[in-house]
């Protein structure tokens, strides 16, 4: 497909198969979109980003970047992506990131004055060197496979240059405030597709709180908080109600021995098993 | 492709031949060079080949072995997904003067061959 079919759709994935990972999915990404890809850890996940960035071929379907065939990774196509894993940091860990820019410089073919502007830009918003490497060349589609980089740096580049992004995680706690459209995968099969506050409000309507205890207590008492998901001393995991979750963590603090307590989002896993009841 | 990696890897590279660095690399060799050639053969000829396959085989062995783990580490993957040949791309970031100008011979007749690690 020539880049003059492109849309506002950046990426199409259309009846898209692969071996025994994913089973015919469909999904478009627009432009300027930033979107999520959750499930658990033999969902698919790695597998379908590795096809959306043209690392493998699908068995079957049909999947577009940019207008390109990803698989045929063309240098038009290679110039305006970026995969970023948690494996890419390992190429720059014995680099200092001037040397790492100016080898980045040179593969992207960017001129001087391009570099300059570029970095006075993006270093306004972006510290993280690995990120910097990753972005000084302006990419419009950023493919970020499970990372726990400085995702506020993400957003902001998303919002600035319109860029399209794809993440895939295996945790929904930190898309809250990033991603306003989320895909679930089970099993290698669409089973969500749709807003994030959709999820939230109808299949995550608990939260855990997890706390730390210095001295054992009869289990019993924690029953008056919420329902009990693991006790292992010290470590509890409560799941209570969104609305209230706040005033139960307060309540615990002040009636049982914690040392430390942290209020997470459910697991994807339970997320996945409420979609499937329809709960 | 060639072209570009060489333009490349002179720009990025230079910066680390120094004059330091290559007079030691050439005492190295030299030094090398001279002992083989007292140990194995009075022909000056067969004790410089037997040398240069020497350098090439050790640093072949430990490219290979190094490859493979990026490979199995993941890393790859970032390289193939860079607008230059991975191997190309890999060699640029290792950024030692003197390992590109023994194995690129090499790493050109591997990619002749097309050969898949």
């Amino acid at each position: 497909m020539s880049s003059s079919f492109i849309t506002d759709k950046t990426i199409i994935v259309d009846h898209l198969s692969f071996g025994d990972d994913l089973k015919d999915i469909s999904f478009t990404i627009q432009k300027g979109e930033f979107a999520a890809i959750i499930g658990d850890s033999d969902s698919g996940l790695k597998s379908v980003l590795k096809i959306i960035s043209g690392l493998e071929k699908p068995s079957s379907g049909f999947v577009s970047v940019l207008g390109f065939d990803p698989y045929l990774k063309t240098q038009d196509y290679l110039k305006n992506i970026t995969f970023l894993s948690r494996e890419s940091s390992q190429i720059l860990k014995n680099s200092p990131p001037i040397d790492s820019l100016e080898i980045t410089k040179e593969i992207y073919g960017l001129s001087d004055r391009e570099f300059n502007k570029n970095l006075t830009e993006l270093t306004q918003f972006i510290k993280d060197p690995l990120l910097l490497d990753s972005l000084i060349f302006k990419p419009k589609v950023l493919l970020l496979d499970k990372i726990n980089l400085d995702l506020d740096s993400i957003y902001e580049y998303n919002k600035k240059y319109e860029s399209t992004n794809l993440i895939t995680s295996e945790k929904i706690d930190h898309l809250m405030n990033l991603v306003r459209r989320v895909i679930i995968l089970d099993k290698g099969s669409i089973v969500f597709d749709g807003a994030i506050d959709e999820v939230i409000t109808k299949f995550a309507k608990e939260k855990v709180i997890k706390a730390k205890l210095s001295s054992t207590t009869d289990v019993k008492l924690f029953t008056e908080f919420g329902s009990v998901k693991k006790y292992d001393f010290p470590y509890l995991h409560i799941s209570a109600p969104r609305t209230t979750v706040s005033f139960t963590a307060a309540e615990m603090i002040q009636n049982l021995p914690i040392n430390n307590l942290i209020i997470e989002e459910i697991s994807v896993e339970e997320i996945i098993k409420n979609i499937k009841n329809g709960i | 492709m060639v072209f570009k990696y060489f333009t490349i890897w002179f720009k990025v590279v230079k910066k680390y031949a120094t004059i330091k660095y290559s007079l030691i690399s050439i005492a190295t060799l030299f030094i090398s060079f001279i002992s083989f050639y007292l140990l194995f053969s009075k022909n000056i000829i067969n004790g410089l080949l037997f040398l240069i396959i020497l350098i090439d085989a050790i640093l072949t062995i430990r490219f290979v072995l190094n490859y493979n783990k990026i490979v199995s580490s993941g890393l790859y993957d970032s390289l193939k997904l860079k607008p230059l040949d991975p191997i190309f791309t890999l060699l640029i970031y290792n950024r030692n003067p003197l390992d590109i100008f023994i194995l690129f011979p090499i790493l050109i007749y591997l990619k002749i061959i097309n050969y898949k690690f």
